[in-house]
């Protein structure tokens, strides 16, 4: 899975209509979770929030209203849009249902190709966030290096970047093993442009050592590196 | 700076209008040895032959369009990864320099050819052999480490983190990222995330890399989700 699966919280204590609901749903691509209480729904929040709320208002005196109202005050749940489910009548209802949050309504018995529809819009409109960062703070990466070949002047490393000498300064090798050598980051030099190795998928490396110690070079020479 | 006329040097352009400026070039300037080639079974035979110390290769060519990047990827399989490729072509869109580089190319240059800049990637390409006298001694145990480098933020929606790198960096590369907001996200120190995409980004002088999970699960998205629902 490498694409979100949007997710439905629906609420409601309907045994007959929220089955098919369900199904409906999942066999669209939604990841649906039907909860019959507020409490079980609520509890949930801990670990997971929905994209979308599907909450029949007046199930089990008003639960769903009163969670509509809670969700008003609440910052992050404000933010997840609400489809009231039920038998709606008249406009008022709606309009008081609008007034606390409510994006859309759905009238009962539940028609499909409708409450798709309105999933779609709704979850194409809402549901696409971005946050873009404002700090100057980079992130810190670390990428896989292994150290193959070796010269008297030269070591080759391959690793899934490819450097340049346009970027020398802007990375740092870590490596204990390679400092027990007395080979230290300090001392690298990239001494030309890497080149792609197809057999194993990797850029290589070449890094010019220097200030080495007599006695790496004599663990060079000896074939102990 | 001249360098050995030993060197060797393979030309692929069907284009032969650009074969006698850079075999002047070559051989008068920096004292290599050029060949040019039009036809990709004749310089295919030719590396088989003899091995150059140095490869040119354009991306169209006469069998095809967009033939070079096979060209590219049979020299590779061939010989690995040790001799320098560089493409010179018209096909110059970042996503044609990312597939160039991708198949194995060492080097790219845009047509129409700037020549003072030509000349500075073949002494550059070249040179580290040169320089390099002494002989490689393989490894016996590889030697691991890591390669640290900073990349910088610049969005998370529901499915990537986006991050703006200097590096052209692998797909499926597993990088292990570290910033407080990641921190926040994810509730770890550091998180493993793999390079979903490395594209070129428009000014040309920098990658955008879309990291993601390895397998990302329902815990994965369900973070993001509530960060930009606590965020944006």
């Amino acid at each position: 899975m490498k694409q979100k699966v949007f997710k439905i919280f629906l609420l409601d204590n309907d045994q007959g209509n929220s089955p098919a609901m369900v199904s409906i749903l999942e066999r669209a691509g939604y990841r649906v979770k039907w909860f019959v209480l507020l409490s079980e729904m609520e509890k949930k929040f801990a670990t997971e929030l929905p994209d979308l709320f599907i909450i029949n208002p007046f199930f089990d005196h008003d639960e769903g209203v009163k969670f509509l109202y809670r969700r008003k005050k609440d910052e992050v749940l404000a933010r997840i849009p609400v489809v009231a489910l039920g038998q709606f009548q008249d406009g008022y209802t709606i309009a008081q249902l609008q007034a606390i949050g409510v994006k859309d309504y759905l009238a009962k018995p539940t028609n499909a190709k409708l409450l798709l529809n309105l999933c779609k819009r709704i979850l194409n409109r809402d549901s696409i966030k971005t946050y873009y960062f404002n700090d100057t703070e980079n992130v810190v990466a670390q990428a896989p290096l292994t150290f193959i070949k070796i010269s008297e002047t030269t070591i080759q490393a391959e690793c899934p970047l490819k450097l340049t000498d346009e970027v020398d300064g802007h990375y740092r090798v870590i490596s204990k093993q390679l400092e027990s050598r007395g080979i230290v980051d300090e001392g690298l030099f990239l001494s030309r442009n890497t080149t792609f190795v197809s057999n194993d998928g990797q850029f290589r490396a070449f890094f010019r050592m220097r200030g080495l110690r007599e006695e790496t070079l004599q663990l060079i020479r000896s074939g102990r590196i | 700076m001249p360098l050995s006329n030993t060197k060797l040097i393979y030309h692929l352009d069907d284009d032969t209008e650009i074969h006698p400026p850079l075999a002047a070039i070559c051989s008068k300037q920096l004292k290599l040895t050029y060949k040019a080639f039009t036809k990709i079974e004749d310089f295919l035979f030719a590396i088989k032959n003899k091995t150059p110390d140095l490869c040119i290769v354009d991306l169209n060519l006469a069998e095809s369009l967009g033939a070079g990047f096979a060209v590219i990827q049979a020299i590779r399989n061939k010989f690995g990864g040790t001799m320098p490729i560089m493409v010179i072509s018209r096909r110059s869109s970042a996503k044609d320099v990312s597939i160039a580089l991708e198949v194995g190319a060492s080097d790219f240059l845009p047509k129409p050819i700037d020549f003072s800049l030509f000349t500075e990637k073949m002494i550059y390409l070249l040179e580290g052999a040169e320089q390099n006298a002494f002989p490689f001694r393989k490894i016996v145990k590889p030697i691991t480490g890591k390669l640290e480098f900073h990349l910088q933020p610049i969005l998370i929606d529901e499915v990537y983190i986006h991050l703006k790198s200097k590096f052209y960096v692998l797909r499926s590369t597993r990088l292990i990222l570290k910033h407080p907001l990641i921190k926040k996200i994810f509730d770890q120190e550091e998180v493993e995330l793999e390079v979903h995409d490395c594209r070129p980004m428009e000014d040309g002088e920098a990658y955008s890399l879309r990291m993601i999970a390895k397998n990302p699960n329902e815990e994965y998205f369900d973070r993001l989700h509530r960060f930009l629902l606590t965020v944006v």
